[in-house]
């Protein structure tokens, strides 16, 4: 018999992961706020990702007697590539700006670069305080120390005099604020890690696991590792707004993305002589930059709240797979 | 008491001399000095010059303990654009930089009793709305409202003036409305998350139950029980972001033309001035070591069970 049920339990599903799996989705599309955040942000990803197909006309033609036309206009664009050159009627959403450049698709190729900052930003320096979490939290002892140490030393410096130093010694480039980024964003998942490694390692199932001989290696990435997945992502999609806005600001000085690249910084930051005659080459890319960021806010504050057993419950409805298993949330 | 002070000022000791010498290695290791200094297509003779003038050819150990030196005594050279004692420069920006993080910093706390409201009745009508608002407010990029706030304000209605600054006296005052105005909200959202998120965290405590038990008006409970267990993780959130104005007004600064440390710093990068950048960089990270000390020691103050040895 004994085995028997042994192997009933075995058989059996995951009921518990089954129903909150089912309830986070009904949760997600149940909160409106949050399906209309996340709803953007594919919106503005298609269209980062899929630029050339979405973008109406090239970001980099010029039609300088077509400057500053605004929003909703048409106007007659010459292509002086071919001979004899070619007119050709457009229609500009977003108008154009100082060099009659429809601003809708540069908008849209500026999103690529600011965007693809966030996001890799917070990828680099999350791969870093994560193993530096991990790895300080499992051995502890000196190696914990001196990791620490150095999680204070960088949390005490702010984040824009770290990326002037940074983009001051190695100039500005793509590549030099995902640096600035690493250097100044893996302290909180690091911290985070840490304290979750810790309380992790008093597991039973961890001393399971040790008693079962497995490896060091095998503990970290097949038993620690999984359980961080969640926090981690939530720390995560919270990062990428602020990485948005720190670019954007670095682009604005002039320490960031340089043309004939652009960002939605380096966008606002031309416009801005402009700004009395063509509002919109500064409102736009500025909108463009709030309404992602109030995206990525929003819908990480709803991962947040969802993967947290206390406030869980305010944003899940009980289901009837869940009253059936007797689950209450 | 007294161990604790000396040894948590040892500490932020520790923290400035560890910046400083990662700017010293930045500067010296990763980049070149000279490079910084000159123009790409400077010929070998200017190179060669400089180097000996700026004392660049003596080995690199010596030169990084006379960096150490010449900081312990507030030495950082002359300005290489300004022809002009760095300390001078940095003391005349100071100031500036204080006045305009204080105000705005102040205006900021008006976020802690918008958040106190927030938390009587969590996820009610005024809970959602403050929320909201804060989350909307901290995703305005910053240079972006003060843009906005030129456009509107300054060129449309004409009310204040674009940029400018006119001396810290009371002539001053129509200069320094929109800088604030762009720096305070974020930190009023800041403020009022973290009052909202502690103080309904605090009210599910054991001790809240029981003064209400015992008779106790709620306002009574939420404003000297409740409030004062959550002060601690306010008053860390706000020392954060007086620290975070030392360099983190730098955007406004530059946008209206204030002359504090910020936009030196923006133009000392911008000028390559090496004295002028150590200086600045030296004088934010010293403020915003000493803010975050002040902050850990009004810790005791506030909450004598946190006992330090």
């Amino acid at each position: 018999m004994a085995s028997n049920e042994a192997t009933t339990i075995r058989k059996r599903p995951n009921p518990i992961g089954a129903v909150w799996r089912h309830q986070l989705v009904q949760a997600f599309f149940n909160d409106r706020i949050t399906l209309i955040s996340a709803s953007f942000l594919l919106l503005i990803m298609l269209a980062a990702v899929f630029a050339p197909i979405v973008a109406p006309f090239d970001p980099e033609d010029q039609q300088v007697r077509l400057r500053h036309l605004a929003p909703l206009s048409t106007g007659m664009a010459v292509d002086d590539t071919v001979s004899p050159p070619v007119k050709s009627e457009r229609f500009f959403l977003l108008g154009t700006d100082h060099l009659g450049r429809d601003y809708l698709s540069r908008l849209i190729y500026g999103g690529r670069i600011s965007i693809s900052v966030g996001l890799l930003g917070v990828l680099v320096s999350s791969i870093i305080g994560v193993f530096l979490g991990v790895v300080a939290g499992f051995y502890r002892g000196v190696v914990d120390d001196v990791i620490m140490r150095a999680v204070d030393v960088f949390m005490a410096i702010p984040l824009l005099l770290l990326a002037l130093i940074v983009l001051f010694v190695l100039g500005p480039s793509f590549t030099n604020i995902i640096i600035v980024f690493a250097l100044g964003r893996w302290m909180l998942f690091c911290r985070v890690t840490r304290g979750l490694v810790l309380s992790l390692k008093e597991q039973a199932f961890v001393d399971a696991a040790v008693a079962t001989g497995c490896s060091d290696y095998r503990i970290m990435s097949r038993h620690v590792m999984p359980n961080l997945i969640t926090p981690v992502l939530t720390l995560a999609a919270l990062g990428v707004p602020q990485n948005i806005l720190t670019e954007s600001t670095l682009s604005f000085l002039g320490f960031g993305i340089q043309p004939p690249d652009s960002s939605w910084g380096l966008m606002l930051s031309q416009g801005r002589q402009y700004i009395v005659s063509a509002w919109w080459v500064v409102v736009c890319p500025g909108m463009a930059i709030f309404l992602t960021a109030l995206s990525f806010n929003l819908f990480g504050v709803w991962m947040r709240a969802v993967s947290d057993p206390l406030q869980r419950w305010r944003w899940l409805k009980p289901t009837e797979e869940a009253r059936k298993a007797g689950i209450s949330t | 008491m007294r161990r604790y002070i000396i040894r948590r000022l040892g500490h932020s000791v520790f923290i400035v001399l560890g910046l400083m010498g990662l700017l010293f290695f930045a500067i010296n290791i990763l980049g070149d000095p000279v490079q910084l200094l000159l123009d790409d297509d400077a010929s070998q003779e200017a190179i060669d010059a400089i180097r000996h003038r700026l004392e660049l050819d003596r080995p690199i150990l010596v030169r990084f303990g006379d960096f150490y030196w010449d900081m312990a005594r507030g030495d950082f050279g002359k300005s290489i654009q300004l022809r002009v004692d760095a300390r001078t420069i940095i003391f005349q920006r100071l100031p500036n930089t204080a006045l305009l993080a204080i105000v705005a910093w102040i205006t900021g706390m008006l976020g802690i009793p918008l958040g106190m409201l927030a938390a009587r009745r969590p996820r009610g009508i005024i809970d959602r709305t403050v929320n909201v608002l804060s989350f909307a407010t901290i995703s305005i990029p910053q240079f972006w409202l003060a843009l906005m706030l030129i456009m509107m304000v300054s060129v449309q209605m004409g009310l204040l003036p674009t940029s400018g600054f006119h001396g810290l006296g009371p002539g001053g005052w129509k200069f320094m409305i929109l800088p604030v105005i762009s720096l305070a909200p974020v930190v009023m959202a800041r403020n009022a998350q973290i009052t909202r998120a502690t103080m309904i965290e605090e009210m599910g405590k054991q001790y809240v139950v029981t003064a209400r038990a015992k008779g106790l008006a709620e306002n009574v409970v939420l404003y000297t029980h409740v409030l004062k267990n959550a002060s601690i993780s306010i008053v860390t959130m706000m020392g954060d972001e007086l620290a975070n104005f030392m360099n983190g007004s730098t955007v406004v600064e530059v946008i209206y033309g204030w002359p504090g440390l910020g936009q030196l710093l923006v133009q000392a990068i911008s000028g390559r001035d090496l004295p002028l950048v150590t200086a600045a960089v030296f004088v934010i990270a010293l403020m915003v070591i000493t803010i975050n000390l002040t902050v850990d020691l009004v810790y005791t103050w506030l909450d004598p069970r946190i006992s330090y040895r």
